[in-house]
């Protein structure tokens, strides 16, 4: 049979061997079911869990390796748009999506379906404005489209630099997630589970490329769903009888509404109440930075690359919505359920009745009682007992959650079995390889095809070509590890940055490029490199050097979204603390850090400090 | 974002436009029907 037929039956057989694929993933779960049942430790469970799904990743990726250069960038173009969709589902939803989407929902409230919106919203804009056009152009990368658009080299080098901004932050926080997962839920030293996840990512991409990641990405996008959607449904069931939480935490936000007026919750501090965090400005510029910037991540547009014509890019776009939102349709629900757990059977309880799970999570540094981790009851009572007019019954000031415990937690809330925790982890680790695969992939695409084949070597043989794509792609890999085993807690802030950078440093580009004929190469030049330092200066005087901002570029305080109070009395500091304003580089914990601005304009992460707070 | 928007359209108004074959090689780009324009060697 030719190499073509063999295509052609590989890709309509696409439906019976992911149904066989599902199928066997589900048997497996339910062997690791037995196993529990029949008394296996759980860590032998969760070593099964990984050994597993990175074993299938790994075979998927070795049977899809090719020497083929459209293969190996653009998975021969030969992808049908509901996997394509399936699979940008999983390059798109990483760690954050999986683990810290509840979790932000459920420090933020209302004002966290800012993130929703624009991380779904963003797909209607790729659809609408960009993806169908790339795809028409036939390029391999997105700094290829600019260069061939505006010609000559000097738009390819701006392309690439905020491409690389962009995604290697990114990268490594994939790691950093891929880390914690490890650490956290399968008693891995961190370390350890970094390694795990490198050889994970390296197995599923290096061989086959773009083809291997495709097909890898779709077996991760099914390992990931099922776990997200499996504890919250249980927990559905449990409480309403209907299996669909997506429909049944309405009346969750309203217990949770009840509870909070009895506690005596402030508006500020509301789950229901909206823009309590964020003031409208802020909101509505957060979704708008999120959706730009999610339609102008290349790791996400060279998805978009692989379809076999213009109208399945489309469609894909449309099948990718889908995938995306039934996860974060789901998120919501994760974070309302959480709540109303805590709000029912830990806050107003005495010390003794509080349930198994806050001490199994304050073990590893995710819950906290009176301003220690909880790991046992004696240690919290001692805490407590230092608290002036404690009266033994644990009140809302006194808990705190960290954002990642949302969904890791759910299973043992719930009162379900090992093998349901073991699931979750093996989605965490679904969603962050398959996002670090697509991440680094862009990135060593761009440094072999983009710097070597396009300017350094433009006749240089296939095979020279692919070789420098897969050393490179290994070389990227491990410096991205060697920097996350440091675990850079500034980095995966900077993640949120990397869609504020593409938002200002590409989508005008790529818009323009497409929809206006007449923009010139220099000013498409100009524009990235306006927007894109602009923005960067922004994020970083704000950050690291606020009081550089306020003395030398004339930044001034943001105000708090409910009172309009200002954050921070600049002229009160300057008289009693002028050290502060001549500080270089500060750290998170700074009094200006990210506090001032121009116009309200707020440096907004996930990870910042104001969102740990006590729920 | 927006900064990166009116410096395109500032920058074009005073740099040489593109040629009329690539104008139409835009315009060609946005209709949907039709094969790759680019084809990788």
């Amino acid at each position: 049979m030719s190499a073509e037929a063999q295509k052609g039956d590989f890709t309509s057989s696409l439906g019976r061997i992911y149904g066989v694929y599902t199928g066997g993933f589900v048997a497996f779960v339910v062997f690791i079911g037995v196993l529990e049942r029949a008394g296996v430790p759980n860590h032998i469970l969760g070593y099964l869990f990984v050994a597993f799904t990175i074993g299938v990743y790994a075979a998927i990726g070795i049977m899809s390796r090719t020497m083929q250069v459209d293969e190996y960038y653009v998975a021969g173009r030969k992808v049908p748009s509901f996997y394509n969709g399936m699979a940008t589902a999983a390059d798109w939803m990483s760690a954050a999506s999986f683990i810290g989407m509840a979790g932000t929902l459920y420090l933020l409230g209302y004002d966290g379906l800012a993130f929703i919106l624009g991380w779904t919203g963003g797909y209607v804009l790729v659809a609408t404005l960009i993806a169908p056009y790339l795809r028409k152009f036939g390029c391999y990368t997105v700094p290829d489209f600019l260069a061939f658009r505006f010609g000559g080299n000097a738009a390819r080098i701006a392309g690439i630099v905020v491409l690389m901004s962009c995604s290697f932050t990114y990268v490594v926080a994939q790691i950093v997630g891929t880390g914690l997962i490890g650490a956290r839920l399968l008693g891995m030293s961190f370390e350890v589970a970094v390694f795990v996840g490198l050889v994970g990512i390296l197995v599923c991409s290096m061989l086959g490329g773009m083809r291997a990641v495709t097909w890898t990405q779709v077996a991760q996008y099914i390992v990931l769903i099922v776990a997200y959607l499996v504890p919250v449904v249980i927990l559905s069931t449990q409480k309403f009888g209907i299996p669909i939480p997506q429909l049944t935490y309405g009346s969750v936000l309203s217990e949770i509404q009840t509870r909070e007026a009895a506690l005596g919750v402030s508006a500020a501090a509301s789950h229901v109440v909206p823009f309590a965090r964020y003031d409208p400005l802020n909101f509505f510029a957060l979704v708008l930075c999120l959706m730009v910037g999610t339609a102008s991540l290349p790791h996400v547009l060279m998805r978009y690359f692989t379809t076999p014509s213009v109208r399945e890019a489309r469609s894909s776009v449309a099948w990718t919505l889908l995938f995306i939102f039934i996860l974060y349709f789901t998120a919501p629900a994760y974070a309302a359920f959480a709540k109303l757990e805590v709000f029912e059977n830990v806050i107003g309880k005495p010390l003794a009745q509080l349930p198994g799970w806050v001490y199994n999570y304050g073990k590893i540094g995710l819950v906290q009682i009176c301003g220690t981790n909880a790991v046992d009851l004696a240690t919290i009572t001692a805490a407590c007992g230092r608290i002036s007019g404690f009266t033994g019954v644990l009140q809302l000031a006194n808990f705190g959650i960290q954002a990642d415990a949302i969904v890791i937690a759910t299973p043992e809330i719930a009162g379900l079995p090992y093998v349901v925790s073991g699931l979750v982890a093996a989605g965490g680790l679904a969603a962050a390889l398959s996002t670090a695969d697509g991440l680094l992939l862009a990135i060593a695409n761009a440094l072999s095809h983009d710097v070597y084949a396009r300017m350094i070597n433009k006749n240089a043989p296939v095979a020279r070509k692919l070789i420098i794509a897969r050393v490179l792609l290994i070389l990227v890999a491990i410096i991205a590890a060697w920097v996350a085993s440091g675990r850079p807690a500034d980095i995966v802030a900077m993640v949120a940055w990397a869609f504020s950078l593409a938002a200002a440093g590409l989508f005008p580009a790529l818009v323009m490029g497409i929809w206006s004929k007449k923009t010139t190469a220099a000013a498409a030049v100009a524009g990235i490199w306006a927007g894109f330092l602009t923005t960067l200066v922004y994020l970083v005087v704000t950050r690291y050097f606020p009081g550089f901002g306020v003395n030398v570029l004339g930044m001034y305080s943001n105000v708090h979204p409910i009172t309009g109070a200002a954050l921070v009395d600049i002229a009160k500091l300057k008289a009693e603390q002028p050290a502060i304003f001549q500080q270089g580089w500060v750290a998170i914990s700074h009094p200006l850090a990210s506090k001032v601005g121009y116009f309200n304009v707020a440096n907004i992460s996930p990870a910042c400090s104001a969102c740990r707070s006590a729920s | 974002m927006p900064i990166g928007f009116l410096t395109m359209y500032i920058v074009s108004k005073f740099t040489t436009a593109p040629t009329k074959e690539l104008q139409s090689f835009i315009d060609d780009i946005r209709r949907p029907k039709g094969g790759a324009v680019m084809i990788e060697k």
